[in-house]
């Protein structure tokens, strides 16, 4: 009767990336079913983590399935790796693994993010996670998830089409303005998180492996390297991309994603970018 | 059959009570007010009472039940007198932690102050065989540097400061600006209503359609979990209201009453509160304005003060989606189920016995068994 207490292992510590081997399994098996079927909701048996609940769970038991001890890891939050956010979320990948972390995302070989997409290139090869607060882009014209699973079955996406429509005709404009609905290979319409349309507009033909952990939600879906990405839109309403007031403050780019920051005028989201064009590290 | 002996038995009532008899006594009041201030925070807030040591006098009689010592104090409360109006305006609070998720930094620093979002939740093992420990009131935990009476720390923000700003003096020293006046500057988000007569609730019975200041006082009586819940549903998709976070602020509220006898307005004392402001994210189509909506709730309770600003700005007509029905709209669904007391009470007494209203069900259950069963 000593296997139960193999398996249970050293009560005392926590295993490598924190989470047990056999959990890890389990999230690769619904990353690799994720993989193959490009946008699709896969769903797993989310775990409580030890960061607040819906604060980046999902994306962090996928970056902990994943790293490995020669990975080297970047964290970042509005694109700003110093955000609080990302500090903490680091620290728990940092404490749990021991592996190196940067900010340069031409490094890193696993990169986990909430809100961005680096404007830097990203290094060959590496993966992307991104945390996911609603994986159901139909959650915005239909609250049950029932109901949005047959949707997607019948790839009736009629309502999110009206809905479009409706904001044209009220707003004179398409409305949305993050987390903006994208066909993959035009099959599945998926929520890209968050992100702004800048980035939304990255995704199509990406070389970068992405992928998509949503905790409370229990769901991972993702999007393999060269995937078709297109958002919803009509030819005479085009999608498109946010506009800056300005170009960015300190580092003078006028093609990153700038945020204003009241009293200091536009800056750079990405501040790892920011740094590296002024060339202080 | 021993039911039937809590209707009889005085006796049986007697031996009952002794058996959930309270235990706690100096010591648990003593720890609860130093170690646990945060639930009686709670509890005073549903109560509608702030005093913190009665507070932890009702939780330790309840033996730790939150509602029942919500309840506890509210009953209290009806023993006290409406005394005057207090006036208050939040600008003037001096917070010891002021955060805003709109924008990287704001004028006066993001203030981080006490708080632990970022910190790793891990079970403490061992935090049962350490002794107590004094609590550094309004000191920040290792999240921050801990001069004066607060962490203060700007979204430190990628080297080269590209918005690191943190404020000379930080916190605690004075009223900062709000957020959503900077976007009020630009006409972003519309200028606050007239000022209404507020009407007290406790005094008045809240009939719908509700004023506002009756709207905002059942929500800040709410309870903290029912309004988390409605909420959540609410941002899940069972809403219409997209949220972001202009501003939550924690500190001491300055309280001001006329004087009795002059007129002269008198600050009489501070009062904790938690603030939250909440924008929407589409614009009003006829003023191109952001809704927003607004909690505030006495102590320390951030999810409910934000849990709270959501509702409100939901209740308020606030809309970023198409329309669609969601009883979250519905101020009536919302504002007579947040209350606790009501809600635990009324639950509860599915206890007490019901064999007259039974029997008269059974009556007709077997009556109808017959009609489509058929005789036996």
């Amino acid at each position: 009767m000593s296997r139960l207490g193999e398996l249970a292992g050293d009560a005392t510590g926590y295993s490598f990336a924190f989470l047990d081997e056999h959990t890890k399994r389990e999230l690769r098996r619904r990353t690799l079913k994720a993989v193959a079927l490009p946008g699709y909701q896969v769903a797993f048996g989310s775990r409580e983590m030890p960061l607040a609940r819906g604060w980046g769970t999902g994306g962090i038991q996928l970056t902990l399935s994943l790293v490995g001890p020669a990975d080297v890891v970047k964290v970042i939050d509005q694109g700003d790796d110093a955000s609080m956010n990302a500090v903490n979320i680091r620290a728990l990948v940092t404490k749990t693994t021991g592996v190196r972390t940067t900010r340069d995302a031409g490094e890193a070989t696993l990169i986990q993010t909430r809100h961005r997409i680096p404007d830097s290139p990203v290094r060959p090869g590496a993966i992307v996670v991104l945390q996911v607060p609603f994986p159901e882009p139909l959650r915005l014209v239909e609250p049950s998830d029932a109901v949005t699973r047959r949707m997607h079955a019948e790839r009736d996406y009629s309502k999110m089409w009206l809905y479009l429509y409706e904001d044209i005709v009220r707003y004179g404009r398409i409305s949305l303005s993050y987390r903006y609905p994208c066909m993959v290979n035009g099959t599945v319409l998926m929520d890209p998180t968050p992100i702004p349309r800048h980035d939304v507009a990255k995704l199509h033909q990406n070389p970068t492996l992405y992928l998509f952990g949503a905790g409370r939600e229990q769901r991972v879906y993702a999007l393999p390297p060269y995937t078709d990405v297109v958002p919803l839109d009509f030819e005479d309403h085009p999608f498109q991309t946010e506009r800056a007031g300005a170009p960015c403050a300190r580092c003078g780019s006028d093609t990153s994603y700038r945020t204003e920051v009241p009293g200091q005028g536009w800056l750079c989201s990405d501040t790892a970018y920011c740094d590296a064009r002024l060339g202080v590290s | 059959m021993g039911y039937l002996a809590v209707k009889g038995s005085e006796e049986a009532i007697r031996a009952a009570r002794a058996l959930a008899r309270p235990t706690g006594g100096r010591q648990t009041v003593e720890a609860l007010a130093t170690h646990l201030p945060l639930v009686l925070d709670e509890i005073q807030g549903e109560a509608g009472v702030y005093e913190p040591h009665l507070a932890a006098l009702a939780f330790t009689q309840a033996r730790g039940d939150v509602a029942e010592a919500v309840f506890l104090l509210r009953g209290y409360r009806s023993t006290l007198p409406r005394r005057a109006p207090a006036r208050a305006d939040t600008a003037e609070l001096v917070p010891d932690r002021r955060i805003s998720s709109a924008f990287r930094n704001v004028p006066g620093g993001q203030v981080l102050g006490a708080s632990n979002d970022y910190g790793l939740r891990l079970l403490d093992l061992d935090i049962g065989e350490r002794p107590d420990a004094t609590p550094d009131t309004g000191i920040a935990d290792e999240a921050g540097p801990t001069a004066g009476t607060a962490g203060v720390a700007a979204t430190a923000s990628g080297a080269g400061g590209a918005g690191a700003q943190a404020p000379a003096g930080g916190a605690g020293t004075g009223p900062l600006s709000k957020v959503i006046e900077h976007l009020r500057a630009e006409g972003l988000v519309a200028q606050p209503g007239p000022a209404e007569p507020p009407q007290d609730i406790t005094r008045v019975a809240l009939r719908f359609p509700a004023s506002r200041s009756a709207r905002l006082q059942a929500l800040a009586r709410g309870q903290s979990g029912a309004m988390t819940s409605f909420a959540y549903a609410n941002l899940r998709g069972y809403g219409p209201f997209h949220p972001t976070l202009a501003e939550l602020r924690v500190g001491a509220l300055p309280l001001t009453v006329a004087h009795p006898r002059t007129g002269n307005p008198v600050c009489i004392g501070e009062l904790p509160v938690t603030e939250a402001e909440a924008i929407g994210q589409k614009p009003d189509r006829d003023n191109g304005t952001l809704g927003m909506g607004y909690g505030c709730v006495p102590g320390r309770n951030e999810r409910k003060a934000i849990a709270m600003a959501i509702l409100d700005a939901v209740l308020s007509g606030v809309n970023d989606d198409a329309p669609f029905d969601s009883p979250l709209a519905d101020e009536e669904f919302v504002l007579a189920h947040v209350d606790g007391v009501e809600a635990a009470g009324f639950v509860e007494h599915m206890k007490l016995p019901h064999e007259v209203t039974f029997a008269s069900d059974l009556d007709r259950v077997r009556t109808i068994r017959q009609h489509v069963r058929g005789p036996a």
